[in-house]
């Protein structure tokens, strides 16, 4: 078992469920509430890692995160490293790629909601940011749950992107679906077998969990 | 002046609904006005701007000389700045926290009296018991309560209550009726409440603002409003075209022997004791007959002379005066056979049920 990239790939799927937590919440409650038309066109944008080929994205990072463009260019100035074949640079891939497996998941949750449990909250007196944090977030905790255990599981799963943006470098970019790839490549099935039977352990943990926690929620 | 409520103001929709407030009312005293109109009308949009929950495209809305939205000069303040309480028709309550503290949300955390003002709350609400139970688990009733308490305990300075008692069954609406406008009074505030049922304007409120079509018609006290709507599609709307004071001189087996300014008449005795009361009765309900006509079970036989005569399609509004103002309501063919002009004497027939006693004190 290469231990080294279990460790690195949970590592990546915490780091990627963070930040979208952070920045997906947000985007997610703007998503749900807002009425301006602009609206389906940053939904299509979140959605599109749905359908598009994870090469696709990967091929368009790597140009990115190139020397010669503008967002290459200032990381290296900034960091002295640079973006490809780095942990900080398939997090980044990993991030967008995820969006839609958090932000979308987040929106329901929050669409779900009762408008007038909100408006009952303003009437009362509490402010926006106090009526999210005290009647939204712990309505739609459930949905939001269920959006961070589904982004996790889908990031520890992440192939495409990773090799197009990170290469297989032990320790640094290569995580549990490249080990396999790897291993198969050298023909050392029982190190693939192992690898495989882990996720599909865990995929399965996952997704009892997800269905658990999708039953419970508030008798109105 | 500034003691009032003062709206006036366009609320338009993409659609092309417009919805116009105006409205103006004593903000300084308990009072109930009621707006009451049918469904879809507009009332709880208007409601919905007063409040702050929605944004008129025109016009001004003051309260006690403070603007609350004037399109003009881009003010606007938001619910929370209003000070206000408003009742949902479903009530609203948070799910996720108990009756305790649904009732105490809208009370500053540090509050020390934050406490004492829930258990008030709770005893005056008869809610001893259940605070701390889930809004899920206790009984509509319950539940009205509980949203009424939460909305009153902030002392808001206007009250706005949409269909308050229309997610109640039948019974238990009858019941709470009562107890809604006596805790309204209660709390000495200005309120606003949407209702499409007659008789619960009727029991409720003080003034009555009736809308249709996105619009208010008339605005008075309920029993002017009621008894003498200013045109035929006010009459139609209201469809009580008798509202008059009354006193309940005894109640035996469930019937109530009325005094109307000097006349008796026999309805069903109200659910609770009240001495003063309004009866109302719809024009449908009132027949004529030449003479009166003892071989009818009917209990209510009044001799009346004809006031005047509105002719409204196939059928004729009848003013009458019996003791007091009645309606009726016939046929052109009831009018030509019994021969009524302003002057003519007839027999007004109404059925005890038909009589509807509604406390009012």
């Amino acid at each position: 078992m290469d231990w080294a990239a279990v460790r690195l790939t949970f590592q990546l799927a915490a780091s990627t469920t963070l930040i979208l937590l952070v920045v997906g919440l947000p985007l997610a409650w703007w998503l749900a509430t807002t009425r301006r038309r602009g609206r389906f066109l940053i939904e299509s944008i979140v959605a599109l890692p749905l359908v598009l080929p994870p090469t696709v994205l990967g091929f368009y990072l790597l140009a990115a995160f190139g020397p010669r463009s503008p967002l290459g260019l200032s990381y290296q100035n900034v960091t002295g490293s640079t973006l490809p074949f780095s942990f900080p640079g398939i997090l980044l891939g990993s991030v967008l790629y995820n969006l839609p497996f958090a932000v979308r998941p987040f929106t329901a949750a929050f669409a779900g909601l009762n408008r007038r449990l909100l408006e009952a909250s303003w009437c009362l007196g509490e402010s926006r940011w106090g009526t999210f944090r005290r009647v939204a977030l712990p309505l739609a905790w459930p949905g939001i749950l269920a959006g961070m255990v589904l982004t996790f599981a889908h990031s520890v799963g992440e192939f495409g992107v990773v090799l197009m943006i990170g290469g297989n470098i032990p320790n640094v970019t290569r995580t549990l679906s490249i080990s396999i790839y790897d291993d198969v490549q050298a023909l050392d099935y029982a190190a693939a077998g192992q690898s495989a039977i882990l996720l599909v352990a865990f995929a399965f943990i996952v997704l009892t969990i997800t269905h658990v926690i999708g039953r419970r929620g508030f008798p109105v | 002046m500034s003691d009032q409520l003062i709206a006036d103001f366009e609320k338009r929709f993409p659609r092309g609904a417009i919805i116009r407030g105006t409205l103006r009312l004593p903000a300084d005293r308990a009072s109930v006005t009621v707006l009451y109109g049918p469904s879809g009308c507009g009332k709880t949009t208007l409601l919905r701007c007063l409040a702050g929950l929605e944004r008129p495209e025109s016009g001004v809305i003051e309260f006690r000389g403070e603007t609350w939205f004037d399109a003009r000069r881009r003010r606007f303040q938001s619910p929370q700045q209003r000070g206000i309480g408003f009742l949902f028709q479903d009530y609203a309550l948070f799910p996720h926290l108990s009756v305790a503290e649904n009732i105490g949300y809208g009370l500053r955390r540090r509050d020390p009296d934050r406490p004492r003002a829930i258990s008030d709350a709770v005893d005056r609400f008869q809610l001893q018991g259940v605070e701390h139970r889930c809004p899920g688990q206790i009984s509509g009733g319950q539940q009205q309560r509980v949203a009424l308490a939460r909305a009153l305990v902030r002392r808001p300075r206007l009250l706005l209550l949409d269909e308050p008692l229309s997610a109640l069954d039948a019974v238990l609406r009858d019941e709470l009726r009562l107890q809604l406008r006596s805790q309204l009074r209660e709390f000495g505030i200005p309120a606003i409440v949407v209702t499409h049922d007659p008789t619960e304007a009727i029991a409720l409120g003080d003034d009555i603002a009736v809308m249709r079509d996105g619009e208010i018609i008339q605005q008075g006290p309920v029993q002017d409003v009621f008894s003498r709507p200013a045109d035929a599609r006010i009459a139609r709307i209201v469809g009580m075209e008798t509202v008059v004071p009354a006193t309940i001189v005894e109640t035996a087996d469930g019937l109530a022997s009325l005094d109307v300014s000097g006349t008796r008449l026999t309805g069903v005795a109200p659910a609770a004791p009240s001495r003063r009361v309004l009866v109302c009765i719809r024009g449908e309900d009132v027949a004529l007959e030449r003479e009166p006509q003892p071989g009818l079970s009917i209990r209510n036989q009044l001799p009346a002379s004809v006031l005047w005569l509105v002719p409204e399609g196939p059928l004729v509004r009848v003013g009458l005066n019996c003791g007091f103002e009645l309606t009726a309501l016939v046929t052109r063919r009831s009018r030509d056979e019994l021969d009524l002009a302003p002057g003519s004497n007839v027999t007004a027939l109404i059925k005890t049920p038909a009589v509807h006693v509604v406390p009012h004190d």
